[in-house]
């Protein structure tokens, strides 16, 4: 479940922001708990230094410096990880419901599965998420980010898992008395399978038609 | 900061005085004002303009304008403002609203072009 | 010396004027304690009350730590974790937070302002009674165990009456509505008085910089308020009478719940914040033994924080589906929200390099502060970037990141401010020999708790589940998060036998302990009631007052008003920027009618929280007439002319006067009034262009004729308003006018319930038709609240409140039914455009 193991595309590129920012929220930490430590034990040591020049530098100049390359980075990140542009990707409708989730897979012969949802390894995939009742939100931690579930609209996320395997997703926005066991199951199966894999009658989830 | 022996007279002539300056506290809020009306304005185009399906470049012109005449109010503000408040002599009531003012105005100024100007180089609606 | 006083001709003895007043001012024994109005009695009250809630608030977070330390822990089912977490969530925020700061306001501003009181004490008691009672209902409803279940912000559709079909819900909607409207009223009141009610000569650039966080504050406060209100009103009456607002199958959208909600919540945060972050500015130049460094530069900075935290609401929302732009601004505007906090996180460091910082209890708690803030700070920062949101969102990193914010950041600012402040509650000093191990464990246990819950959010844990599976990697660090949990909870179990100690034991001191050089030192402590003995002039900033040296000459009486008169509780109305004074302000003495009243407004929500709508209806009628009959008794029989007030100065009473304190409390409550209507109009145009299901399928249709009709006889109601004005001061009989205003809001709320009858679609079928009822609703609300005015206008002339001079009512008259007109045009104008609006829907792509 964890968002620092990424095994897709979206999943890495916020763990590397992440860990960007780490760096930089431990250093500015250090700076603020060190000039907190020098002006209470060393007093002339700040005194030095000028009122205004206290306030024009740490108060304007250091998050200046720090949060606009920030904020560029973080934005160009963001438009990367928006659905709809590039090839047409294949769609997969999630629709969640108190409390539990189904998915549709449609132009492929595979119907519907509840709770297991199938994915193809290596290929962007626009997951529609749809809400029959409360809101939800639809989330695969090592994939990617989440999205509500709202009903009446409808969402789209872009994901692409890396390689096949079996990963956890769970409704990560609070839903009344079953949030708590609203997971499901992500199958990844290798992209020239995907569509047979899915089309056997006991593919895991299956609802008979 | 002189410490006066003698307490200041207070007569109906002198409490006029005192009203006369620098009795427009609102002015502080001005600055951000127009900054919350340059927020609510390319909130409020970017709505209607994802909705009705304006085109790329007739959002984003409209953004960009809306965002300029914001600009331009807060320079003109400062100009209006700068006359109203001549340098000295100023009391120190009135050089304080001054700078607090000023000091606005500028920070909101830097606000819309942090806040708004990213808008102009992303994907429009999606 | 840098506060002037001359030889008072009025000055006696101390303790004789000590008797004097304090006959006048003291609150009654036993039972007619409930008639308290002072502002250090509420206060207390307000601070006691809320660390009472801090306590029950805390237990409830225990018990989800005691819940969640072991994998499928079975000590509660997920039912009652629902309340449990929910109740948590809205009494440290509802019943800790924001009543908490009001009664440090209460307590300080106006000591710290050098006034005698708050400009309605009556109004404060009554903030306090609705605060107790509206709490009681609410823990009263966890007793029962049908407390809130749908998380501390009520999202809807899960808060409807469809998918939480029990009281549950509408407790909170009630309860905190109830809660909301006390801290409201006290809002205003915070604003008017540190406007118009300061020591003489205290210009803008001289109030101490607690008076401005505390302005800019409440200013907040009043604008945040009304949307959660709003809000608030739609989920009940869509749970009540089926008014789809939020109703995705009939034209309503979830989302606009979030956005109201968040419009709140999000200013919220900072609401909570700044009163701490003024505690700070006061607290930590006393202890670096200079004067505070960037005081300018420290109010642009909150000014700005305060407008760019209604901004930035939207970052409750990245994952909803806004389009990536629009996320952008608010991504960008909770990033430069940063810089003010910076600001003036630099200038508190810049004051203690700047003096020679002493170590002491406080400041133990100050460093607590720092690093607590600056972790998060920095995490805040990091979920304001959008991608990073959309995997950290709504996991336990954004419960670290907002207990560290308003967790952290207020407990230890309190708990500094209180062992400051105490000797001047008390007259006693601190024990400290249980307070440094206290902050120590209160220290450690909080990061423990907190810190490793970042890491439980990166590793997928979602908040607000109540049990979680064995194979997880989450179940260590949960299990020292509980762990840290109890070590933080022995830590302040440990504060309260330190204060408790301090109270019963402390050393006796009779002045200033700190060597502060703010007015509320200037007293011998713990204060009198009526606080200041005689008004100083300042001359100085009021954070650089030699309080040693003002304090004996106060208490002698030789500054304003060191004298009694009438029996009357008086103080001084100054001009707002300069600190001129201006009028004499006579304050009410003490009355049960706040309890009253109160007690009024409980039972109208306790009969809607039953469903007994009439009955409801009665005691709303029952309160409005309290009011009404509150405002008779603040009025004097007669013209006074101008009256010494000392020091050779002559001033009117306020009741003389064309702007007291009522006035300008009027006009700020009409910027919260006008905010709630913005939110509505804001409501409606949402719906329209991003709800589900529009165009309804009737096409909206309202009759012109009687929509222009009811706008021409409120701009008559207005203008007859205008009219009684005139002719009271022309010392002409108003009797005509009143009868015509009167008559002609009669006719716009007879023109208007028509129009709601007449409403297509029908407001229970579709979203457009309730809150096209809502918007019309809302002027017939306002024309019925301007017949009040017009009977208080009646009572007043019967009573003789009314002279040439004392026209004030008619005055307040004036500003509603001005009011009135204007939003009446605006609403009525909007419900004719619908049919327009929807037609323009064809045109959606």
């Amino acid at each position: 479940m964890s968002t620092l193991d990424p095994a897709g595309s979206a999943a890495r590129s916020i763990a590397n922001l992440w860990w960007l920012m780490l760096t930089g929220a431990v250093s500015l930490f250090a700076l603020v708990m060190i000039l907190f430590a020098m002006v209470m034990i060393r007093p002339h040591w700040g005194a030095k230094v000028a009122p205004a020049r206290w306030i024009v530098f740490g108060g304007l100049c250091l998050p200046a410096i720090v949060l606009t390359p920030l904020v560029a980075y973080a934005l160009v990140t963001g438009e990367r990880l928006l659905p709809g542009t590039g090839a047409d990707p294949m769609r997969i409708e999630a629709q969640a419901a108190q409390w539990k989730w189904k998915f549709r897979y449609p132009g492929i012969d595979g119907g519907e599965t509840e709770g297991v949802l199938h994915l193809p390894a290596g290929k962007p995939v626009d997951i529609v998420v749809t809400s029959v009742d409360v809101i939800h939100a639809f989330w695969i931690p090592r994939l990617g980010g989440k999205i509500d579930a709202v009903p009446g609209h409808r969402n789209v996320l872009r994901l692409q898992a890396d390689v096949p395997g079996h990963y956890q997703g769970l409704c990560n926005e609070f839903c009344g008395i079953g949030h708590s066991r609203m997971r499901f199951d992500v199958i990844v199966h290798p992209a020239a399978e995907f569509s047979a894999a899915l089309a056997k009658p006991d593919a895991a989830g299956k609802v008979p038609q | 900061m002189k410490a006066k022996s003698q307490p200041e007279t207070l007569t109906n002539s002198t409490m006029k005085v005192h009203k006369g300056q620098a009795c427009h506290l609102w002015l502080l809020a001005v600055g951000f004002s127009v900054w919350a009306c340059a927020l609510a304005a390319a909130y409020v185009l970017h709505s209607v303009g994802c909705t009705f399906g304006w085109s790329t470049d007739t959002l984003r012109w409209s953004l960009a304008l809306a965002i300029l005449i914001h600009l331009a109010l807060i320079g003109a503000l400062w100009r209006t403002f700068a006359r109203r408040f001549p340098t000295p002599p100023l009391s120190q009531t009135d050089s304080f609203m001054r700078w607090v003012i000023m000091g606005t105005l500028i920070a909101a100024f830097i606000t819309i072009v942090f806040t708004l100007g990213p808008a102009l180089f992303l994907t429009t609606c999606t | 010396m840098n506060t002037t006083i001359d030889d008072g001709t009025h000055g006696g003895s101390a303790l004789k004027l000590h008797r004097q007043l304090a006959e006048i001012w003291a609150t009654g024994p036993g039972l007619q304690r409930l008639a308290a109005i002072n502002h250090s009695v509420i206060g207390v009250r307000f601070m006691v009350t809320a660390f009472v809630f801090f306590a029950i608030g805390g237990v409830l977070g225990m018990l989800t730590r005691v819940q969640l330390a072991t994998p499928n822990a079975t000590f509660m089912d997920a039912e009652t974790y629902n309340q449990v977490f929910t109740m948590h969530g809205s009494i440290m925020l509802f019943l800790f937070a924001i009543p908490m700061l009001e009664g440090i306001a209460v307590y300080l501003t106006p000591k710290m302002l050098g006034t005698r009181d708050f400009a309605f004490p009556r109004l404060t008691a009554y903030g306090y009674w609705c605060y107790l009672f509206g709490g009681t209902i609410l823990t009263t409803a966890l007793v029962a165990g049908v407390a809130p279940d749908s998380g501390w912000f009520m999202y809807t559709p899960l808060s409807s009456n469809v998918y939480t079909p029990g009281i549950n819900a509408d407790v909170w909607l009630l309860g905190v509505t109830f809660v909301e409207i006390s801290a409201l009223t006290l809002a205003v009141e915070i604003i008017v008085s540190i406007l118009t009610m300061r020591a003489p000569g205290m210009s803008l650039d001289r109030m101490p910089i607690f008076g401005w966080y505390m302005l800019v504050t409440a200013l907040m406060m009043v604008v945040a308020f009304p949307p959660l209100i709003l809000g608030s009103i739609l989920l009940e009456t869509e749970r009540a009478f089926g008014l789809p607002f939020f109703d995705p199958s009939r034209g309503g959208d979830p989302l606009l719940w979030q956005h109201l909600f968040w419009l709140f919540g999000h200013p919220d945060v900072y609401i909570i914040f700044l009163p701490m972050a003024g505690l700070l500015s006061t607290m930590i130049p006393v202890f670096a033994g200079t004067p505070l460094i960037g005081y300018r530069a420290i109010i642009v900075a909150i000014i700005g924080l305060a407008f760019i935290s209604f901004g930035i609401w939207v970052h409750h929302m990245f994952t909803v589906g806004i389009p990536h732009l629009a996320l952008a601004f608010f991504s960008a505007g909770s990033a430069i929200v940063a810089v003010p906090t910076s600001v003036q996180l630099f200038a508190w460091l810049a004051t203690l390099a700047h003096g020679r910082p002493i170590w002491n209890v406080p400041m133990l708690y100050i460093f607590g502060f720092f690093s607590t803030f600056a972790i998060g700070g920095l995490t805040g920062v990091m979920l304001a970037m959008v991608p990073f949101d959309w995997q950290a969102h709504d996991t336990y990193f954004v419960v670290a990141h907002f207990h560290y914010v308003i967790g952290g950041s207020v407990a230890f600012p309190i708990l500094a401010a209180l062992y400051y402040w105490l000797p001047l509650l008390t007259g006693r000093t601190a024990v400290y020999r249980l307070a440094i191990p206290a902050f120590w464990l209160i220290f450690v246990g909080f990061n423990m708790t907190f810190f490793l819950m970042h890491l439980a959010g990166l590793l997928g844990m979602p908040r607000r589940i109540y049990t979680y599976p064995a194979v997880e990697n989450w179940t260590w660090l949960n299990l020292l998060s509980s762990l840290g949990g109890f070590i933080m909870t022995i830590g302040f179990a440990l504060v309260v036998i330190d204060l408790i100690a301090q109270v019963r034991y402390g050393r006796r001191v009779r002045r200033d302990p700190w060597k502060a050089a703010t007015l509320e030192w200037a007293m011998p402590i713990p204060p009198s009631p009526y606080a200041f003995a005689s008004l100083p002039h300042i001359e100085v900033r009021a954070d650089r007052i030699a309080v040693g040296d003002l304090a004996p000459s106060l208490a002698r009486g030789e500054g304003y008003l060191g004298f009694v008169r009438n029996g009357w509780q008086e103080t001084l109305g100054v001009h707002m920027t300069s600190g001129m004074p201006e009028q004499l302000i006579v304050l009410p003495r003490s009355t049960y009618l706040p309890l009253w009243t109160a007690l009024a407004t409980a039972t109208a929500v306790l009969c809607m929280l039953f469903k007994l709508y009439l009955l409801s209806l009665g005691m709303v009628l029952v309160t409005a007439a309290l009011f009404v009959l509150a405002g008779q008794s603040a009025g004097q029989t007669r013209d006074y002319g101008l009256l010494p007030v000392g020091r050779g100065l002559s001033l009117p009473p306020h009741t003389e006067t064309t702007n007291p304190p009522a006035w300008w409390a009027l006009a700020f409550t009409l910027v919260a009034d006008g905010t709630l209507f913005t939110s509505l109009i804001f409501g409606l145009l949402y719906l329209w262009i991003s709800a589900p299901n529009w165009p309804p399928v009737g096409r909206p249709d309202t009759s012109l004729a009687i929509a222009l009709a009811s706008v021409v006889v409120l701009v008559v109601a207005a203008i007859s308003a205008r009219g009684a004005l005139r002719a009271v001061v022309g010392s002409r009989a108003p009797g005509a006018w009143i009868a015509l205003s009167a008559a002609a809001l009669v006719a716009a709320i007879a023109g208007l319930v028509v129009l709601i009858g007449n409403v297509i679609p029908r407001p229970t079928e579709h979203a457009l038709g309730a809150t096209a009822a809502a918007v019309l609703g809302f002027v017939v609300l306002h024309a019925a609240i301007g017949l009040l005015f017009l009977l208080s206008n009646i009572l007043r002339l019967t009573f003789g409140l009314v002279s040439a001079r004392r026209h004030i009512d008619f005055r307040l008259t004036r500003l509603w039914s001005d009011y009135t007109a204007i939003t009446g045009a605006l609403a009525i104008g909007l419900v004719l455009a619908l049919p327009a609006l929807v037609d323009l829907l064809g045109m959606r792509s």
